[in-house]
């Protein structure tokens, strides 16, 4: 499903905006990065996106039908929200009752519910033995994934992630998103929100950065790294620092393994 | 100058010894030297910071500040006035109404006259370059800011030695940076000797020693080199490493260099050799 967000804005209170006149479209099958630091209007914008919010100007779309035209109660179904650190949402006894629980909310029976939370745990890679385990028994990363498996097992056409990778270290992300990577190819469309700038240019293909309520840039993301006015990411700033020594690396720098990779081609040359 | 040496330090915070949240740990801190301890949770990194100034008495062991031990109740005073703790979070160490108040309160807790106490505060609020802003309230600086107002609180009390336990985990990487620098000039040009406890790695490059901590044991304790250079280590405790540290292990695996780096000065001078 393709979403699109046309001149939004909204307000808790007359007369101050929280997010003003944002406009952008993600198509179907994406990894779409929302950036912003704390006060920047991304978890208002978030839930915006699930319905949780109505604009107080502006349009958003589903497709080609507007959100005030779904029915309420499905829009949530549809796109699905997975809250920062959900692992503190998980209550269940076991791993899979939780994973099923989304599913039989939205009017699965319950053998149902549970073939869906099984196909989830499977999409997120956590492994069988760990499924009738309690889920506070799990790992960190481990919780994290059984957490957005209870989203996906809703089966949403777009997924909207509030600092899913936040907390976890390198390995629990490269985890999770190669999860993400794994739902964009079966044709969901993902959108994470993330103060790291990091986290952004590793995973996301196109990027909108948000300042104060209003965009500051959007488009593909080594485009959007690439203005002066955009946070850097680190291995673009470890780049930078190798170039004042002297040694000419191509810029916006994504990743580490971009950078030691550009490194090679200098000394190859 | 005051160095510290813990020998052999056991702690537990019950009366059993079967859960020691420190065990044996034997380390010497030379005046003004720069050290980075690191270590997963519950690798008792903060009750080695208790420690250092008799905030915790080892279960059993010595800790000695500039030879006074810290189990004679008479030297803890002494002991204080010589090694400043500084904690996480700052907002609950601020306690004056502007930023010049905040500074003057624990050198007035000393007793000083009023003019070493002005004095004290002005070149404290100087040395964290918050003198132009000593007039405003603290509710109106930035996190980074805040940091270096608990930086500038503990400075007035002119310690030798400063203990920062994870007193930079709420900020952010900018922040991180300002203080970092604070440290890096208190450390190399006032001095001081600084003990950075700490869960981000890339902290650690500011020193030029590292003790990592597992299970209330120290597993390795040399230069910022030495350590990183047995990143393995490291990883099997799920430590993160320094990027510059992650970046040099993906070229040496690519076979550009074969050694590890720590920041541009230390990696700029391997490449060069093979262009």
């Amino acid at each position: 499903m393709k979403l699109r967000v046309e001149s939004v804005s909204y307000s808790y209170r007359k007369g101050v905006e929280a997010l003003s006149d944002v406009s952008f479209s993600v198509e179907q099958g994406t990894i779409y990065g929302i950036m912003g630091e704390t006060g920047s209007g991304k978890s208002t914008l978030l839930k915006l996106l699930n319905g949780l919010y109505t604009p107080t100007k502006g349009k958003i779309f589903l497709d080609d039908r507007e959100y005030s035209s779904i029915t309420k109660s499905t829009l949530p179904f549809r796109v699905g929200l997975v809250f920062q650190y959900p692992e503190s949402q998980l209550f269940e006894e076991s791993v899979i009752l939780d994973v099923a629980f989304g599913p039989k909310n939205k009017g699965r029976s319950k053998e149902e519910a549970i073939m869906d939370a099984e196909k989830a745990l499977v999409t997120v890679g956590l492994k069988k033995d760990k499924w009738n385990k309690s889920p506070f028994n799990l790992s960190g990363g481990e919780k994290r994934r059984a957490a957005l498996a209870g989203v996906i097992a809703m089966n949403p056409e777009v997924l909207v992630l509030d600092e899913i990778a936040a907390g976890l270290d390198k390995e629990g992300k490269d985890r999770i998103f190669s999860v993400l990577e794994k739902l964009k190819k079966e044709g969901k469309t993902i959108i994470f929100v993330s103060h790291s700038p990091d986290d952004v240019a590793r995973y996301a293909e196109r990027v909108l950065v948000l300042n104060k309520g209003k965009l500051k840039a959007e488009g593909e993301v080594r485009e959007v790294f690439s203005s002066p006015s955009v946070p850097k990411n680190q291995s673009e700033v470890i780049a930078s620092e190798i170039r004042e020594k002297g040694i000419n690396l191509p810029s916006p720098i994504l990743t580490l393994e971009e950078l030691s990779d550009e490194i090679v081609k200098v000394i190859d040359k | 100058m005051a160095d510290i040496v813990l020998d052999n330090c056991f702690y537990s915070y019950s009366n059993s010894l079967e859960e020691k949240v420190l065990s044996g740990v034997s380390l010497r801190v030379e005046a003004g030297s720069f050290i980075s301890v690191i270590g997963p949770n519950g690798s008792g990194k903060s009750t080695l910071a208790k420690l250092l100034n008799g905030l915790y008495i080892p279960s059993s062991g010595i800790v000695e500040v500039d030879g006074l031990s810290t189990r004679e109740k008479k030297n803890i005073p002494q002991i204080r006035r010589k090694v400043a703790l500084l904690f996480q979070n700052p907002d609950n160490q601020i306690v004056g109404d502007t930023v010049e108040d905040d500074t003057a309160f624990g050198p007035e807790n000393l007793g000083l006259d009023r003019d070493e106490i002005t004095k004290r505060v002005e070149d404290s609020l100087s040395k964290v370059g918050l003198l132009e802003k000593r007039k405003m309230s603290p509710n109106t600086l930035s996190g980074g800011e805040k940091a270096r107002l608990g930086i500038a609180g503990v400075l007035a009390l002119n310690p030798e030695v400063l203990v920062l336990d994870e007193a930079t985990a709420m900020l952010d990487p900018e922040g991180r940076k300002e203080v970092m620098a604070i440290l890096q000039d208190l450390w190399k040009y006032q001095g001081k000797t600084i003990i950075l406890i700490t869960h981000h790695p890339e902290e650690t490059i500011y020193g030029e020693r590292i003790v990592v901590l597992d299970k209330g044991e120290i597993k390795l304790d040399g230069s910022v080199a030495e350590v990183y250079r047995k990143s393995e280590t490291l990883k099997k405790l799920g430590l993160e490493l320094p990027p510059y540290v992650e970046l040099s292990l993906l070229l040496k695996e690519k076979g550009v260099i074969d050694d590890i780096a720590f920041d541009s000065s230390s990696l700029c001078p391997l490449l060069e050799s093979k262009i």
